[in-house]
């Protein structure tokens, strides 16, 4: 009779592991924070108990994925399910799609952009201006000054 | 400053605080940070996520079952000291959180590595208390 051998996990996959059960526990706490909720108006909102919810954020948790659908779905939130890879392929993809911008003009205050495609030309503060490939400006620093 | 004068060794070190600890700690963080059993893989992933966490951000995402202000300690001159416990798994880090040189710290005094029950070990944490006191100078005058 064989008997049979316990699997030891690897590194990675232990890593991966408490990787994910963090993410889900730092993104559900960060919502907490953000909409003010406390623990006993989740639980009254999620129908879980608190020892459950208090469960739920132990390092030791393993919750299930409806109970996760449940918890945010309580919140207003959906989470949205993709792989890393997938995810920056994606990005990628938008990336590529996205329209070239020529910096035509720099006073210091303002840069301005001229979109190859469609000639028109935008103005970012000139202080803000991060990386235009990478970060978009924030909402509210651009201005559509005129069609060329 | 208090890191030199008490050889306290910074673990880590973030945009918003850093995390240093007795020496008498390290080896037992440096004893975590050496095992291969399954056990001490997920303690160190998770201690270090709570670490990076709690040094990375501003206001960490870390609930009360993470990283939690567990007892206060009067020290003399009519201070306390709140020890608060990182919990990775059964293992607990237990410190104080002070401005060292204008920035925000986590001095590590205490290491509970094989926790049995949920509950924070008192006397530990009074230790704790009392050697981040001796070191800092709280309840004695100084700052």
């Amino acid at each position: 009779m064989t008997k049979s051998l316990k699997r030891i996990p690897a590194k990675e996959e232990i890593f991966a592991e408490e990787d994910l059960v963090i993410d889900v526990q730092f993104l559900l706490q960060e919502l907490l924070n953000d909409k003010q909720i406390n623990r006993a108006q989740l639980a009254s909102m999620t129908g879980l108990s608190r020892a459950r919810l208090s469960q739920l954020m132990r390092s030791d948790a393993n919750p299930t994925l409806r109970t996760l659908a449940r918890v945010f779905h309580a919140l207003g939130e959906e989470l949205f399910v993709t792989t890393k890879k997938r995810r920056d392929d994606a990005a990628k993809l938008l990336k590529a799609d996205a329209p070239p911008w020529t910096s035509v003009a720099n006073d210091g205050v303002w840069e301005h952009f001229s979109e190859v495609d469609t000639g028109w030309v935008r103005r970012y503060a000139a202080d803000t201006i991060v990386d235009m490939d990478d970060v978009p400006p924030a909402a509210g620093s651009t201005t559509v000054l005129e069609a060329a | 400053m208090v890191r030199e004068k008490a050889g306290l060794i910074e673990i880590m070190r973030g945009n918003a605080a850093d995390v240093l600890v007795t020496q008498k700690v390290k080896k037992e963080y440096d004893r975590l940070i050496a095992g291969t059993d399954e056990r001490s893989l997920r303690q160190q992933r998770t201690l270090s996520r709570y670490l990076k966490a709690f040094c990375d951000l501003e206001t960490p995402h870390l609930n009360d079952e993470q990283f939690k202000k567990e007892a206060s300690f009067s020290v003399g001159g009519g201070n306390k000291i709140a020890i608060w416990a990182f919990k990775a798994w059964q293992w607990r880090l237990y410190g104080a959180i002070l401005s060292l040189g204008g920035r925000k710290t986590f001095i590590g005094a205490r290491v509970d590595a094989d926790k049995k029950q949920n509950k924070a070990n008192r006397e530990m944490m009074e230790a704790a208390a009392k050697e981040i006191a001796a070191l800092s100078g709280v309840g004695r005058g100084r700052s």
